[in-house]
């Protein structure tokens, strides 16, 4: 075979090794060829047909990035209508924050209850920017993502 | 010290509903449950362009967000999801290598130096596989890099990419070698 045919072989099996979301198969003998290319240079071996397929690690994404994705996303639920009013989200058994809390109890308007807090609250201003960002109440969305 | 928030790990068909009720708190678990995965998949493939990993996956959660309403659970949601960051970084690739001189000769005098240490000697589990070629993909200029990923990473064949960037088949051919060409030497040279 010629030496494009087994390095078109090597790239296809790099791929699946490397392959994000697979369910771990890996054949040793292919794995050990695969292992070996490492010091060994380009192998020129035609078993490299067959498929390797292994879980990579998956990356945590920075809490500054989820941060603003969850920024991005209620703006953009807000931007269609009122978001679902604290007192339901409460209902439906999750936390509030601390300020959330304070607006669900008080003697006020569904609409009121259901303004997107989130986007005048400094823990936002923090969280999408810090890695670590100095919050340090709970129910808190920002304070989940700092937290994986 | 920082408290740690209490969050309710929801079914995905009732995550689905609350998020598209607009329950804020849902909203954030959907982030928090698929956005590793999502980026990861992002940033692997955009090796060459890292600078563009953070906007790209904050699309695909927005153009999530906005098909929810249409998902029909026949998959996963976090394949679904994995489907738009697919098409996104296709047409990422797509438009990159349309670009006039981007499979030109020329290419190959802009490659820079190779900027890897030579740290990386003992390099015998999956991890450090993946790391050596994560390096190797990163060094390489931009279109080497996209044209080896969208190949045998997405698994599309020269043809098909061909026809999606209007490039003849020779020409993708001819870069693909290149850039395999390039690969392996500087695999070899890490």
């Amino acid at each position: 075979m010629s030496d494009q045919f087994s390095e078109d072989a090597f790239f296809e099996e790099l791929a699946a090794e490397t392959a994000l979301g697979k369910e771990a198969h890996a054949p040793d003998l292919l794995k050990d060829q695969i292992f070996s290319a490492l010091t060994g240079g380009f192998p020129e071996q035609e078993s490299f047909f067959e498929r390797l397929v292994t879980e990579a690690p998956v990356v945590v994404a920075p809490p500054q990035l989820k941060s603003k994705i969850y920024s991005a996303l209620v703006l953009a639920q807000a931007e269609t209508g009122p978001l679902l009013s604290l007192s339901e989200c409460k209902k439906s058994g999750r936390d509030l924050c601390v300020f959330e809390e304070l607006v669900q109890i008080a003697p006020v308007g569904h609409t009121i209850k259901s303004l997107n807090y989130c986007r005048v609250c400094h823990a936002r201003a923090l969280a999408e920017r810090l890695k670590t960002a100095p919050i340090y109440w709970s129910g808190c969305p920002y304070v989940g993502f700092q937290n994986g | 010290m920082v408290t740690v928030s209490r969050s309710i790990e929801t079914d995905e068909p009732d995550l689905i509903s609350a998020v598209l009720r607009k329950d804020r708190k849902a909203t954030a678990e959907f982030v928090s449950r698929y956005a590793d995965k999502i980026y990861s998949y992002v940033r692997y493939r955009l090796i060459p362009r890292e600078d563009m990993v953070d906007d790209l996956v904050q699309e695909v959660f927005l153009e999530g967000l906005g098909g929810l309403k249409d998902f029909r659970g026949d998959s996963k949601l976090e394949e679904w999801l994995l489907g738009i960051a697919r098409h996104k970084v296709g047409d990422y690739y797509r438009s990159r290598l349309r670009e006039p001189l981007a499979l030109d000769e020329s290419a190959e005098s802009s490659l820079p130096e190779l900027a890897i240490e030579s740290q990386i000697d003992e390099l015998l589990d999956r991890e450090r596989l993946q790391e050596k070629t994560s390096l190797v993909l990163k060094s390489l200029p931009e279109i080497y890099s996209l044209v080896l990923l969208w190949r045998y990473w997405e698994k599309k064949n020269a043809q098909e990419m061909a026809a999606e960037t209007g490039k003849s088949v020779k020409a993708i051919e001819r870069t693909l070698a290149r850039a395999r060409a390039e690969f392996k030497r500087r695999w070899s040279d890490v």
